[in-house]
């Protein structure tokens, strides 16, 4: 283990624990207004200060925590199972499986990502869960690349031949023996996706258009902050640094495992 | 009685689009331990693969028990795998490196027996004492045996189905001498017990010589010569017959 | 020409060369032979002093080059000596040549005196059988075979007109058919240039073929050594008839093998007499808790087994 991946995993730890102890962590009731506290700075009552109604600031971004990484969590798993999924197919079939997929992939990296993701969240309500599917399909496609290219190598192996030979079902060498090992890879592009999608949500809640108030997430906290931005810098900088150092423990955790597990 | 017949079997590789297997024939009595000799890229391997659908190829037929096993469908097919198996060269890359020594075997049961938990792991622990590992290697992974154990384990794989036929792709040779000897030993052994047919493939004449039948000597997708081991041995015909001959050191004595 | 006395070498916590005595005389051909991890790759190493430093260790020992201690060389001798007296061919051809750089670049390299070097280099490229590029200058790596490339280390070996050159699996990475062929051109370059050889294989028939003299190790140390002859027609150490029972013969056509039971142990795990004993057919009590000594048998013959004298 090295200093990498210690420090990426005490950042991803912290922010989870957090995350699953919101309740208990916050002093207040996240949606509780207080007309006399109106955007008051740190200060012992309030450690990170109100926001513009009052409210706890460090109440809201402990249930922020929860609701920005729960937003990253399920839309890379969604993004890595719709990638290990058609990236598997596509490797282990070949031939027009594989051209097909791997055009579809090519199709989809042509958009914008998120001009797309603004496009669909136009047209559909901005929820929690929309969010989710969206940021997930939208970002499938390194994973699907990757899982191709380990599973073209590890398809011509002896032991996938051998699997042939005693007569396993391509369902049974797919899932139980190419998966598998061709993970390495996809976990670190995994966790690397945390990082990007948390980034995703914040940007889009920052333009009003990701979670929606009440409900708190960095992003959106971010998103109120501007509009006081003079008054109360406490609102742009506490969930700016959160976002940074999340962000930055999901890529430090990333890089880590690449150069140490994987290599070896 | 023929257990295996191949009839000019070609094999092209779309990106080489010379044949790497060129119209071969092979024919095989039950019981026998025929050889097929080689240097590397002569094409013994895809001959292999080619005879247990492993791989596609553009012509010929490989008839086992009268059935054409390249014509045959899908499904059949999965059943006649039980009776046709294969050793591969290296057991560093035939043993899935994440799967523990017992589930590789279990894996055959699971996939063709239907039986329950308990006789399952009797059957794993039966298949690998006949290859001379006992019950500690159940929990192993592969990077934990040496290569000899792992070409055992390799072997009881290959038992497990309980086969007639089994295609023995170079069992020894990324094994030291010692090695080796103990699994042509075993190879032998089982041979007889189970009265198991074989088609030996390795680059090494000497090898090929002491435990086989019948030989064939290729070269650049073709036969250069097929003859019984003896005849090969006392009066080689063809030129390169002789090159491996001499290049096996036989009578180093 | 070569001597080596009580070579130990440590990888780590494993002590892989366990002592081992050796010798080359002018003009012969000494084979050391055994099995992976024996230990032999080592002291071949150890021989031209190429033992990575980050990972393994010479503990004790002399290494005489000419009378000379080279363990106590500084670098610049080293590099005197590595480039002129003695050469290295390695088992992989290909990982031992740089990609980058012609054959005859690397060739120049090799030469000892770089005057004249064009004629030189087309020289010792017909000495190793390679007339068909002698005179191209602008050939890679990549373009030659196996073999070829094999038959360039070795041009490469003896551009420097070394004394001694250590032949590390030179052909095993190789086709039998070639094999042959590279075997036959070591075995004549030998003989025109008068070297000293210090050959390693684990292929006993390969080492019967070519050496003079035969060492057979076994974990980490020598436990028979003799002429050819002795060796191959009456070995006195169990393992080495294991090793000579475990080739394939014609005369023992359909037979089983008289192979070696059991698997080599583990340097981490050594027996604590005999290291051979728990997989000798011939032990006695004796053997389980001491190690026994190398032992002339007859002439020029060793053999480390207590045994050794009754088992012809």
């Amino acid at each position: 283990m090295n200093k990498l991946i210690l420090s990426g995993a005490a950042i991803v730890i912290f922010f989870a624990i957090v995350a699953l102890f919101a309740p208990l962590l916050s002093p207040y009731d996240p949606g509780e207004i207080d007309i006399e506290n109106i955007l008051t700075g740190p200060s012992p009552e309030h450690l990170l200060g109100t926001d513009s109604l009052g409210r706890d600031l460090f109440s809201r971004m402990v249930y922020g925590t929860r609701i920005s990484l729960l937003v990253g969590l399920i839309a890379v798993g969604i993004s890595a199972l719709i990638g290990v999924i058609l990236g598997s197919l596509a490797g282990y079939y070949g031939r027009w499986v594989d051209t097909l997929i791997m055009r579809f992939v090519d199709v989809m990296l042509c958009f914008p990502a998120f001009f797309l993701i603004l496009a669909v969240i136009a047209l559909l309500e901005p929820s929690i869960i929309n969010i989710m599917i969206i940021i997930g399909v939208t970002s499938w496609m390194g994973v699907a690349r990757l899982i191709r290219a380990e599973i073209l190598s590890l398809k011509e192996r002896d032991f996938i031949y051998a699997e042939k030979a005693i007569g396993a079902s391509d369902l049974r060498i797919i899932s139980r023996h190419l998966i598998p090992n061709a993970m390495g890879p996809v976990l670190v592009s995994v966790t690397l996706g945390v990082a990007a999608a948390i980034l995703v949500e914040s940007s889009l809640s920052f333009l009003g258009i990701g979670v929606q108030p009440p409900t708190p997430s960095w992003g959106n906290i971010l998103s109120e902050g501007k509009s006081v931005m003079g008054a109360a810098w406490w609102m742009l900088f506490f969930p700016g640094l959160a976002i940074f150092i999340t962000v930055l423990g999901y890529n430090l955790l990333g890089e880590g495992i690449r150069e140490n597990i994987l290599k070896t | 009685m023929e257990l295996l017949k191949v009839k000019n079997l070609k094999k092209i590789f779309p990106k080489h689009k010379v044949a790497a297997v060129d119209g071969v024939d092979i024919s095989i009595s039950k019981g026998e331990i025929y050889g097929l000799v080689g240097e590397s890229g002569c094409g013994k391997s895809t001959i292999a693969r080619a005879i247990l659908r492993l791989i596609e190829v553009q012509e010929g037929s490989v008839l086992y028990k009268e059935q054409d096993l390249l014509k045959m469908p899908y499904r059949k097919m999965r059943a006649f795998r039980k009776s046709l198996q294969m050793i591969f060269q290296d057991p560093h890359t035939s043993l899935d490196p994440r799967v523990k020594i017992g589930e590789i075997i279990e894996e055959v049961f699971i996939i063709h027996d239907n039986l329950s938990q308990q006789e399952r792991r009797n059957k794993t622990l039966e298949t690998l004492e006949m290859v001379g590992l006992g019950e500690a290697y159940l929990g192993r992974l592969p990077s934990e045996l040496s290569g000899g154990e792992r070409q055992r384990v390799g072997i009881a794989r290959a038992l497990a189905t309980d086969p007639e036929f089994i295609i023995c792709d170079e069992p020894v040779s990324s094994l030291d001498i010692s090695v080796q000897a103990q699994i042509l030993n075993l190879l032998m052994d089982l041979q007889k017990r189970k009265n198991l047919t074989y088609l030996f493939i390795s680059h090494d004449l000497g090898v090929v010589g002491s435990i086989c039948d019948r030989v064939s000597v290729m070269r650049k997708g073709r036969f250069v010569e097929t003859a019984p081991c003896e005849e090969i041995f006392a009066s080689p015909k063809h030129e390169y017959t002789k090159t491996l001959l001499n290049a096996s050191r036989l009578h180093f004595r | 020409m070569l001597k080596i006395e009580g070579l130990r070498v440590k990888y780590g916590a494993d002590e892989v060369v366990r002592g081992v005595d050796l010798a080359v005389k002018k003009g012969e051909c000494v084979g050391l032979v055994g099995e992976s991890g024996c230990g032999k790759t080592t002291v071949g190493l150890s021989a031209a002093r190429l033992i990575d430093a980050r990972k393994g260790k010479i503990v004790s020992g002399k290494i005489l080059f000419e009378g000379r201690d080279i363990l106590e060389f500084d670098a610049e001798g080293l590099r005197k000596l590595r480039g002129r007296r003695i050469s290295y061919v390695f088992q992989e051809p290909f990982s031992s040549l740089n990609p980058v750089f012609t054959v005859h670049e690397q060739l120049k390299e090799a030469l000892r005196e770089k005057g004249k070097a064009q004629e030189a280099i087309s020289e010792i490229l017909k000495s190793v059988g390679l007339e068909k590029i002698s005179g191209k200058k602008n050939i890679y790596p990549h373009e030659l075979s196996g073999g070829m490339q094999q038959r360039v280390m070795i041009a490469m070996a003896i551009a420097s007109r070394p004394d001694l050159v250590i032949l590390d699996e030179p052909t095993t990475a190789l086709d039998v058919s070639v094999q042959n062929q590279i075997l036959e051109l070591i075995a004549e370059l030998k003989e025109k240039m008068n070297l000293s050889i210090l050959f390693i294989s684990h292929d006993l028939r390969i080492v019967f073929s070519m050496a003079d003299r035969i060492n057979v190790m076994y974990a980490g140390r020598i436990v028979e050594s003799g002429p050819k002859k002795d060796i191959v027609s009456q070995p006195r150490h169990p393992y080495t008839k294991g090793l000579i029972g475990s080739i394939p013969s014609l005369k023992n056509r359909k037979k089983r093998f008289e192979a070696i039971e059991g698997k080599t142990p583990l340097f981490s795990d050594l027996p604590k007499g005999c290291k051979f004993y728990p997989r000798c057919k011939f032990r006695i009590e004796k053997c389980e808790d001491e190690e026994p000594a190398i032992e002339n048998i007859s002439g020029d013959h060793f053999a480390r087994c207590v045994r050794a004298k009754e088992l012809v």
